[in-house]
């Protein structure tokens, strides 16, 4: 009885399985953490694109109606006298879609 | 006597204590990274919040703006109707002067920079933190 009493206890394949389970809960607080800061990452990449196409769209603005006459960034097209359609396109991440502005300018 | 061996004994009663401390330890570590990581990120998030915010408001202001009575690099004033409005960096917040009363926009140090360009005179490049934009005003007398 009392030899048996001696081998209870952990075996090993107990000890490894509850090593592995605490390893694999951490790893998981981690890799919350991992895709926290990517998202982060992302965001501010989304943020800086979608101000510097302001800025370009301002510059488009601040340009005078003949001086429209579309660049690397946009494309203009006169839908009727005196009005164009400045379609503006800014790509800032392969991964995603660019950015899409349209507007409307008149003379 | 038989009663008596079926309790722990003393060298036992260490080891699980100890084992309990490596474990107890082990977890508070690993929750306590997480907490400081997760603090780092919110604050970090809250920053960008922030100064994307500012830059909104600031250009948003600009935009309706009737003239810019001055500019340099660190500052901004402009005329809106019969009020002046200028903007600039106090210590390390984001200051806005409306008819002489100021008023502050961010907390400390959530704004390390402010910067403004005019690189033609209807047209104001801002910059804030990592950002930058323009604004174009558009009513300009």
């Amino acid at each position: 009885m009392s030899k048996n009493k001696a081998r209870q206890g952990f075996t090993y394949i107990e000890i490894l399985v509850s090593i592995s389970l605490l390893l694999i809960s951490a790893a998981s607080f981690f890799y919350l953490i991992k895709i926290e800061k990517l998202g982060l990452k992302r965001e501010e990449k989304f943020f800086r694109a979608l101000n510097l196409a302001q800025l370009e769209m301002e510059k488009i603005r601040a340009t005078p109606y003949a001086g429209i006459n579309g660049n690397e960034h946009y494309t203009e097209k006169e839908i009727s006298p005196g009005l164009k359609e400045i379609v503006f396109t800014y790509s800032f991440d392969k991964n995603r879609p660019p950015i899409k502005f349209y507007t409307l300018r008149n003379k | 006597m038989k009663k008596h061996k079926n309790g722990f004994t003393l060298v036992e009663l260490l080891v699980v204590l100890l084992v309990a401390i490596l474990i107890l330890a082990s977890g508070s570590l690993i929750l306590s990274t997480f907490v400081r990581h997760y603090k780092d990120i919110s604050h970090q998030a809250e920053t960008l919040t922030i100064q994307q915010f500012v830059l909104l408001k600031i250009s948003k202001e600009i935009r309706e703006a009737d003239q810019i009575l001055a500019i340099s690099p660190k500052a901004i004033t402009l005329k809106t109707g019969k009020s002046s409005l200028s903007y600039d960096l106090k210590d390390y917040k984001v200051r806005r002067i409306k008819d002489g009363s100021s008023q502050y926009i961010t907390e400390e140090h959530q704004v390390d920079n402010l910067g403004f360009d005019s690189p033609s005179h209807n047209l104001v490049i801002i910059k804030v933190g990592s950002f930058e934009t323009g604004a174009f005003l558009r009513y300009e007398k």
